[in-house]
């Protein structure tokens, strides 16, 4: 086993080659950028593909016709190039090419700041382009879990023929912490059965296309409906933190959940009863988490790095409305502290906040 | 004479409008690939547009990205699987259009790949209206009184736009013809060759009728190119290396 002291970022674009990845198109945007520098050097090393495209629309579209041939391609952005990536990832959804795109979030609307946030969740998690559809999104909150997640995406991506979203973080992107790298994978282009590579003498071609096109739409879209049915019961993951008898639940993925979790540890030192979910999956979302909240709990409590508390319109959509739900948010770039957390929760628990909604 | 059979690759009818240029452009393709003899070792990008229908009828593999991204598509088609024949066959709206900026970054890197942009002067699948290639005065179903340089900027030739770029071949060619269907061939297979050879970008821009938006009979639609079309974009071979 290979230990490495490594950026997040880094992490990620290892994993990812370690996972197979031999494509990678993407074009530079911060907290973003590490992925594509280390792509370039290492996709050579490697005997992969490195393009850096002339926009995220270009990236986007190459990283589709890569995959469409068989390669495991892998692309990364931040902002608004998430915001161009969208045309180009539901076809992805539609033509069911299981690509890998990892979004290092960062903060604002539009070109916004380029500091750590969290506000692409409703892009994101909700459904960036047009159409239905989710991808299975993933939440890093470690160096160690940006390179296992990488490394594992195209499997599960493969799996469903439905991709995956890597849903870091400026913070989790920027941080040095020592990660423990996997074994390099086998993998070649010409693995997989549905792939793109040339019509043989007397075979049928293959199209990897919008795939209404060439079957019965209906009967295409009830086994896409069934898809989607079986990743959102199989693939929730969470971690949960002294939920049983809590009196108030935090909701944190990402750099927030490590704030989080910190936070429950101090609370309930001070017998404060604190708990904490904190979703690795964000679609599915893990509803099975929640059914362990004591009736007595006082509220939830998401904890985010927006303005206007992204997540916590899927906790209550999620729970039924059955908690008071609040979000805890930030009117600049900047992470929580722990103490800020644990008063927020408290006053929670003393009713002292109103519940609000956009 | 004994009548051409139609190639083998075509394993159905043509959805194409009666008369229509991209039909007799498939054709004319599917004749090259399979006298070069090479349907099994190529992958077509597909464009969006009435030009994609080629692949309900053509048996051979090809990829659909968005609207006009070909020019994307095929730099990536083209690095992951450089054994193989990757071109497109793209719509004028979309290689001019919505796509300029992925065709012209891929003539610009001079990737080695192949673009066979069908030039009807307007947008087909949605009805007729304005493309980049809309000649002067030509009334169209976004500009029903005809292109104005004033309401409409001025149309695109890519020869001026590729004319001096570092690429490997240019050149436009028309159907109206058995003449011009033999130079639009000779241009197809020379362009496969070029990428063969490992030149460089090959763009190729057929002058196609579009008898249903343009509001003819195919044999008018053909005279119109040969008497107005092609009197606006000229034909030949502009880079040739
Ligand atoms: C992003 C996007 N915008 C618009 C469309 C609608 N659309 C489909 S084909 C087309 C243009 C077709 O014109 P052209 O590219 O010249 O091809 P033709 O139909 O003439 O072959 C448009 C605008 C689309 N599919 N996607
Ligand atoms: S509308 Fe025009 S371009 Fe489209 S199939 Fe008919 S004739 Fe061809």
């Amino acid at each position: 086993m290979e230990k490495r002291i490594m950026k997040g970022n880094e992490a990620m674009a290892e994993g990812a080659i370690r996972g197979g990845c031999n494509f990678f198109a993407g074009y530079p945007i911060t907290p973003q950028s590490e992925i594509l520098e280390w792509m370039s050097w290492r996709q050579k090393e490697v005997g992969g593909v490195f393009i850096q495209g002339a926009s995220e629309i270009e990236s986007v579209n190459m990283t589709f016709a890569a995959r469409c041939l068989g390669a495991r391609a892998f692309t990364s952005t931040s902002g608004p190039g998430f915001s161009l990536y969208q045309e180009g990832i539901a076809y992805w959804v539609s033509a069911e090419i299981p690509c890998v795109v990892a979004c290092v979030q960062r903060f604002g609307i539009g070109d916004g700041f380029i500091s750590a946030g969290q506000d692409n969740f409703w892009q994101a998690v909700k459904c960036g382009g047009n159409g239905d559809y989710h991808l299975i999104v993933l939440a890093p909150n470690s160096v160690q879990e940006s390179c296992d997640m990488a490394y594992e995406s195209f499997e599960l991506a493969e799996k469903y023929r439905h991709p995956v979203l890597l849903l870091s973080d400026g913070t989790i992107g920027q941080m040095m912490e020592p990660v423990v790298l996997p074994e390099m994978k086998k993998y070649s282009i010409d693995d997989l059965d549905w792939t793109i590579s040339g019509c043989k003498p007397g075979e049928d071609h293959k199209v990897a296309t919008d795939v209404t096109y060439f079957e019965p739409v209906t009967e295409w879209n009830h086994k896409y409906i069934a898809k989607m049915r079986k990743i959102a019961e199989n693939e929730q993951r969470w971690e949960s933190f002294e939920v049983e008898d809590a009196d108030v639940v935090l909701v944190a993925y990402g750099i927030s959940s490590r704030v989080a979790q910190e936070a429950v540890a101090r609370a309930r030192k001070d017998g404060f009863k604190l708990g904490l979910i904190r979703p690795i999956t964000l679609w599915p979302w893990p509803t099975k988490a929640f059914d362990a909240i004591p009736d007595t709990c006082k509220g939830i409590v998401t904890v985010e790095v927006n303005m206007m508390g992204q997540m916590r319109e899927e906790v209550i959509l999620r729970t039924k409305g059955k908690f008071k739900t609040f979000a805890m948010t930030v009117d600049e770039p900047r992470i929580h502290t722990v103490n800020e957390v644990i008063e927020y929760a408290k006053s929670v628990y003393d009713g002292r906040e109103e519940e609000e909604v956009f | 004479m004994v009548p051409k059979k139609a190639p083998e690759l075509f394993y159905d009818e043509s959805r194409f409008c009666g008369g229509c240029g991209h039909g007799i452009f498939n054709r004319i393709l599917a004749e090259v690939l399979e006298e070069m003899d090479i349907v099994s070792d190529t992958i077509i990008c597909s464009d969006i547009g009435c030009n994609h229908q080629f692949q309900f009828w053509m048996n051979v593999d090809a990829i659909v990205p968005p609207h006009g991204k070909m020019g994307a598509a095929i730099t990536a088609m083209k690095r992951v699987r450089p054994d193989k024949n990757i071109m497109t066959i793209a719509g004028d709206g979309g290689a001019y259009a919505i796509g300029i900026g992925e065709t012209t970054s891929a003539a610009l890197r001079n990737e080695n790949v192949v673009m066979f942009v069908m030039n009807n002067t307007l947008f087909g699948m949605t009805g007729g209206q304005l493309a980049p290639t809309t000649m002067i005065d030509q009334k169209v179903a976004s500009a029903p009184l005809g292109r104005t340089v004033e309401d409409n900027g001025q149309n695109t030739d890519v020869f001026k736009l590729m004319g001096d770029m570092d690429i490997a071949y240019l050149a436009r060619t028309s159907v109206t013809s058995p003449a011009n269907i033999m130079k639009t061939k000779k241009a197809v297979r020379k362009a496969i060759e070029k990428h063969q050879a490992g030149k460089g970008f090959c763009l190729v821009e057929v002058l196609v009728p579009c008898p249903t938006n343009w509001h003819m009979t195919p044999a008018k639609s053909m005279e119109y190119i040969d008497e107005v079309v092609s009197k606006v974009y000229e034909l030949g071979e502009k880079i040739d290396r």
